[in-house]
């Protein structure tokens, strides 16, 4: 009787609390701040995404809704045909009257003859400093998860085998997903339908670590967060009958309302076999070594995590991720020598296991004042902890007769091992202040604290420990102002690190690097763009540990205690067309730039003169400076995407004692991608990948070309099919040729994967549950028609 | 008699049947035809100002016509005038007297005299929505032209003051109330429906949540009572000068034609609590104020 009884009074409760609400607000452009008249309106009920009403902006830009009801929540989609259309969450409220405000619409700043003569998705717009491409509906069907989206984006490369990302061959990349910092396994998280725009920042600002190279920040679409989504693929990737690779993905969020968790999880297995062979010349000695290198290499990543949005004005990001990477190698090296003419053979085995993993978790928290403007407050902490970083490496010596190759003798099993260990701790904290709403004042402070504790074992040398520790405290302040064309913003980082080798203290060093950038719009088809930043260059732990370690029986590396942290100027001027001629559409970004670095930290090789052995230590060199152009390409003709970059640079390094002649070397690298349908839902795809000669000190790399050509099909209930082609006329992969010059030392050496025939079978599938998923579903395609009807967007 | 009594008791359950079948409350509007609504509208003010209580009574009379120009499916272009609109505040500090029908000389009288003259014409739907204006553009130029024969000085006052009062929520607001009180579905006696409306001035935007109630049927008249929860938007307008929040309730009772679906007679009471803002400079003056207001509207052929 009591529960019947309070079945009654809940019900009760329920319908008490169910009472009518008001929605209102009103419209205006963004630029002219004047009222959006016939705009619709919708209010949408969430999560189903069904339309409740909809209704009309008025002349001065009212709209009202009228069939809201307290205790449900709704989402306004508000659409015009010259405004990007908006997706707004609603705060619930308990009044019968809920007052939005003043919602600003950005319009699609293009004319009417420029939507008859265009139909392309194809969009980059050139900010102060970044580059912001709007990702096709195409590049969305040809891509796997959001790391495959970032391939096919002009200016990144993300290597195939090891996805390893690089803006205009830059490596020290920060990944940001609506401007929260993640990792690759979180962009691999994202469904490719999820993402909306790509922004490329190759001038970062003072808000990122000063050692940041650039900034690649993923923008979502908020429709996709709600309801039940999962994708999975597998790929098998055979490169000949000694190497393949495996790769597997799987992700799973739910979005509520206000909150949404995820779980995702991927892996690479590799299972590789490398050739490689060396000839060194040094004064009376020549080697000719011939290796052969067997490698196991497992890789994994889980992220887990929640994003919570209680209402407008706050969001609330946890991430925990867990990465691993584990390989084995076999290394069997055949080493021919002549010394003064004396000949000797002698074989080099080396067995090593690495073994790194660890967590990091990372919370952000954002807040903003009022909802209108930027007026805004973030804050991020991350705590990074190894769990199991070790390398044990176990190498002998077996020596030959020359004559018959008969054994003569072999060393004895040694073992070297290292044991890491890597705490890390960081916060930052941004506060922006608009006013006038024209300028804008960005301020924020940050602190890491690194600490690397590396335990050496070697029965050679004596190995020396390390113990690093980092406090690094930075701030920044920049102001911007925007102007009917374009903006200028300036500012500067100050950061200052102290740091303790080995408990003495290597040295504090206070750093000012100051930044600025301009845009100069002179009509909606070219766009000018200056920028600068001056960036450290930090020695990394594995740079300054100086355990020493065997390369083969001449040659030991070591890290270098002393390195100091080198500087970098960057000066970029980028010009950016857009051309629309019928079906086609041209968005082109020459580029010249300058970099002037200071103290530049590169490998140096030199003979030891009491040991006779070679010793490769990075070492701080002179200055030098790079210096050359880009031309980026993002392109839709008729149906066929194509993107590219060339970049072309010159390289000069001063001369470095008598380690470094003052040299001066050309080098280039084109990437391109090309995409279009075919009929019966397949799809084209192909990418190249060609670099120039790369200098690192005394080391030249010359990487082998990498090209890619196959298709894919979609089949009903989003299965997907794809096989790729990799480099089908060519026998070597990954092929890498260095050669170190210096006066006591010429060395040639190559590296690659003996390849037959190597393709990629990859097999993917993404669903999403429940009627409120079919209902998103649609929701999203109603979206990408949206922006097929508004096309071209020029942000 | 078997066969009498089974048919008086036919008789009386189809009697009893068609007195609950549900009525359906829909504009029928006769084209061409002209009707008057004539509002009159009490409103006894209360404010409080520095501690002093003022007492302020405004006396409003409206008349306006509107006749169909034509319809297609349900929805009727109804060409609205709005004849007088006449208002009279008596206080002990002012006394000010407007009639639209006059010329006048000030110039907010001037073009409210020319808001009397031309027609607008707006689509409504046969369930009372309004659904947007046909000619408010050249409504709104017609009577600015007015502003040509107001001095200079007063000029750029004057066209504030127009474009107040012909902004189109404000003229919306004096036309979506005359129909919006019929159902969207049809109703039986004691069934309750919803609608709302805003009620646009120059400063004050009230939403109203209205309540009906379908009393009883005579003579093709139905008779509805109900409430209306009123309440002010706050101003969105960071630079104004004055700003009102209201609260407050109100009960009509009104008699809807079942023909025509016009609301023949509504008298109503309300209530009103609130303050008026008033922006001094850098100070914010606050002044609490009451109102109790009787309206009577009708609407004849």
């Amino acid at each position: 009787m009591i529960r019947k009884l309070l079945v009654v009074l809940m019900c009760l409760t329920a319908l008490s609390a169910n009472a009518r609400q008001v929605i209102t607000g009103s419209l205006t452009d963004k630029e002219t701040q004047k009222p959006v008249e016939n705009a619709s309106v919708e209010l949408v009920l969430l999560p189903d995404s069904s339309t409740v009403e909809l209704a009309n902006s008025s002349s001065e830009g009212l709209f009202i809704l009228y069939k809201a009801d307290t205790t449900r929540t709704y989402c306004l989609r508000v659409k015009h045909l010259v405004y990007k259309t908006l997706v707004m969450p609603l705060a619930k409220k308990k009044s019968s009257i809920n007052n939005v405000g003043t919602i600003t619409l950005e319009p699609n700043t293009f004319n009417l003859k420029e939507i008859v003569v265009n139909g392309s998705k194809v969009t980059v717009t050139e900010l102060g400093d970044r580059t912001v491409y709007g990702i096709p509906d195409g590049f969305k069907k040809s891509s796997s998860d959001g790391l495959d989206v970032l391939r096919k984006v002009p200016a990144v490369q993300v290597d195939y085998l090891n996805e390893d990302i690089t803006v205009n061959g830059k490596t020290n990349i920060r990944i940001e997903v609506d401007g929260v910092t993640r990792d690759k396994g979180y962009l691999k998280r994202l469904h490719p339908t999820q993402i909306s725009k790509m922004e490329i920042i190759t001038s970062p600002s003072g808000k990122y670590d000063a050692d940041v190279d650039a900034v690649i920040n993923v923008i979502t679409n908020p429709a996709m967060r709600y309801g039940l989504k999962g994708s999975a693929y597998a790929g098998y990737f055979p490169f000949s009958t000694r190497s393949q690779m495996g790769m597997m993905n799987g992700s799973l969020d739910y979005g509520f309302e206000k909150i949404s968790y995820y779980i995702s999880a991927n892996g690479i297995l590799q299972d590789i076999g490398i050739n490689s062979t060396m000839k060194r010349v040094a004064g009376t000695t020549n080697i000719n070594q011939h290796s052969d290198i067997g490698m196991k290499v497992g890789m994994g990543n889980v992220n887990v995590g929640l994003i919570y949005d209680p209402d407008e004005l706050n969001d609330i990001n946890l991430n925990i991720a867990y990465n691993n990477m584990s390989n084995r190698s076999e290394v069997d090296a055949w080493n021919y020598n002549l010394t003064n003419n004396i000949r000797s053979i002698f074989r080099n085995q080396n067995n090593s296991n690495n073994k790194n993993d660890g967590l990091n978790t990372s919370l952000f928290y954002k807040h903003k004042f009022k909802k209108d403007t930027q007026h805004g407050l973030e804050a991020e902490l991350k705590y990074y902890n190894s769990l199991n970083n070790n390398t044990t490496n176990n190498f002998r010596n077996v020596y030959y007769n020359p004559l018959d190759t008969s054994e003569v003798s072999s060393g004895p099993w040694l073992e070297e091992l290292t044991n890491t260990r890597v705490r890390t701790l960081s916060g930052q904290t941004n506060y922006t202040l608009p006013f006038d709403s024209v300028y804008f004042f960005n301020t924020g402070i940050s602190g890491n604290y690194n600490h690397y504790r590396t335990d050496n074992t070697s029965p050679l040398t004596q190995a020396a420990d390390m113990d690093y520790r980092d406090l690094r405290l930075g701030g920044y302040a920049e102001l911007s102002r925007n102007f009917k064309k374009g903006s200028i913003k300036a500012g500067s980082r100050f950061e200052t690190s102290h740091i303790t080798i080995n408990s003495a203290e290597s040295g504090n060093y206070f750093s000012p690097l100051p930044y600025a950038n301009a845009t100069w719009k002179l009509n909606d088809n070219h766009n000018f763009k200056v920028a600068y930043s001056r960036r450290v260059i930090r020695p990394s732990s594995a740079q300054l540990n100086p355990f020493v370690s065997v390369v083969d029986s001449q040659t030991i590396s070591r890290g270098n205690i002393n390195l100091k942290p080198a500087y970098r100027d960057n000066f970029q001027f980028t010009y950016n067309l857009k051309l629309g001629i019928k079906k086609v559409t041209l968005n082109i970004s020459p580029q010249l730039f300058y970099e002037y670095k200071t103290g530049l930290i590169q490998n140096i090789i030199s003979r030891n003169s009491q040991t006779g052995v070679f010793e490769n230590v990075p070492t701080n060199i002179s200055n030098g400076y790079e210096t050359g152009s880009a031309l980026s390409v993002n392109s839709q003709i008729g149906k066929v995407l194509f993107n590219s970059n060339f970049r072309y640079m010159f390289y000069h390094i001063d001369k470095y004692l008598d380690q470094i002649n003052a040299t001066n070397r050309q080098s280039w690298n084109w990437n391109s991608f090309v995409m279009f349908p075919l009929p019966h839902d397949f799809q084209f795809m192909s990418v190249f990948n060609f670099s120039g000669p790369v200098l690192d000190g005394q080391t030249e790399t010359k990487s082998s070309p990498f090209y890619m050509l196959g298709g894919g099909k979609q089949f009903k209930g989003n299965h997907t099919l794809r096989l790729f082609f990799f480099n089908p006329f060519l026998g070597k992969f990954f092929d890498s040729k260095s050669t170190i010059r210096n006066n006591t030392v010429y060395q040639q050496s190559d590296y690659y994967l003996k390849s037959n025939l190597s393709f990629m079978l990859m097999y993917a599938y993404s669903f999403k549950l429940g009627k409120t998923i079919e209902k998103e579903k649609h929701n999203v395609e109603q979206q990408l028609q949206d922006n097929i009807i508004k096309m071209p967007i020029s942000l | 008699m078997k066969t009498f009594i089974a048919s008086l008791v036919f008789a009386l359950l189809s009697i009893s049947l068609l007195a609950q079948s549900p009525v359906t409350l829909k504009l029928n509007l006769e084209k061409g035809r002209v009707y008057k609504v004539k509002s009159t509208s009490k409103q006894a003010i209360q404010q409080t100002a520095n501690g002093q209580q003022y007492a302020i009574d405004v006396l409003s009379n409206t008349v306006f016509s509107f006749r169909v120009l034509k319809q297609e499916n349900d929805v009727m272009d109804i060409s609205f005038k709005l004849d007088t609109i006449a208002s009279k505040i008596s206080s002990p500090m002012f006394s000010r007297e407007t009639n639209s029908t006059k010329p006048g000389t000030e110039p907010l009288e001037k073009i409210m005299n020319k808001m009397s003259t031309y027609n607008i014409v707006a689509k409504i739907s046969t369930a009372g929505k309004f659904l947007q204006f046909v000619n408010l553009g050249k409504y709104t130029d017609s009577i600015l032209f007015v502003l040509d024969s107001v001095p200079a000085s007063k000029r750029d006052d004057a066209r504030k003051q127009a474009i107040a009062l012909l902004k189109e929520s404000a003229i919306k607001s004096m036309i979506e109330p005359i129909f919006s009180y019929l159902p969207e579905k049809p109703v039986n006696i004691g069934d309750t429906w919803e609608t709302s409306y805003f009620n646009v001035s120059a400063t004050l935007s009230i939403l109203l949540l209205n309540t009906h109630k379908l009393e009883g049927i005579e003579n093709n008249l139905a008779r509805v009572s109900g409430t209306s929860e009123a309440e002010s938007m706050p101003s969105t307008d960071p630079a104004a000068k004055m700003t009102q929040e209201l609260k407050g309730t109100s009960t009509f009772d009104s008699t809807i034609d079942l023909i025509t679906g016009l609301s023949i007679r509504n008298k109503s009471k309300s209530h009103f609590e609130g303050v008026t803002k008033m922006m001094n400079g850098t100070t914010e003056m606050v002044m609490p104020m009451k109102i109790d207001g009787d309206t009577e509207t009708v609407i004849s052929k």
